[in-house]
């Protein structure tokens, strides 16, 4: 699933380990999310919007459409 | 690819190190036993042994990646699986294999093959998507 969390996380300074760390999750899930090897449940996904203050779609892209 | 390696720390570590050459010693106890005629009741008991080890090492494996995230417990599932599928096809070939007159193998074996595949299931499988 295409992402803008390396983006995101970027803006921030934020290490792979600091997100993990803010989203309760292991750096490798942050990199293998990075480098789509693994799709977040909804429920990380919305951790990690709320992480960033952002909403979901504004993280992960939606892959079947805006969803209007 | 950023490996994932086996997330247990140094405890399990130690606890499978020492569960392996337990496992090790009582099977090559069962041999012993048999050749210096042991009674049968304590070779039984001592033939069960090395089930239980890998009973109890799955479990603790078991426990160890179910206290992971999300990822890492997907990646692990794919890697076992793959680990015991190829240790099954092993197993059932090589069955059909000593039905044509191969050497018989101890069942044990599969064990530490199983492992080793996983081993190499940790090297080759790196994501959750196929």
């Amino acid at each position: 699933m295409k992402s803008r969390l390396k983006a995101l996380r970027a803006e921030r300074g934020w290490t792979q380990e600091q997100l993990g760390q803010r989203v309760g999750v292991s750096r490798y899930a942050i990199n293998a999310l990075e480098t789509e090897r693994h799709d977040p449940s909804l429920d990380l996904a919305f951790r990690i919007a709320a992480a960033f203050g952002v909403g979901l779609e504004e993280v992960f892209a939606n892959p079947y459409g805006a969803g209007r | 690819m950023q490996n994932v390696p086996f997330p247990g720390g140094w405890r399990y570590r130690a606890g499978a190190i020492g569960g392996w050459l337990l496992f090790l010693a009582m099977v090559a106890a069962v041999n012993v036993g048999r050749a210096q005629g042991w009674p049968e009741a304590g070779l039984a008991i001592l033939a069960l042994g090395p089930a239980i080890i890998a009973a109890v090492q799955f479990r603790v494996a078991w426990k160890v990646v179910a206290s992971q995230d999300e990822f890492v417990r997907a990646l692990f599932a794919r890697r076992m699986l793959a680990a015991a599928g190829g240790g099954l096809v092993i197993a059932i070939a090589w069955s059909g294999l000593e039905s044509l007159g191969a050497p018989h193998l101890p069942a044990w074996l599969l064990y530490p093959v199983v492992w080793g595949l996983l081993g190499v299931a940790t090297l080759v499988i790196g994501g959750t998507k196929s």
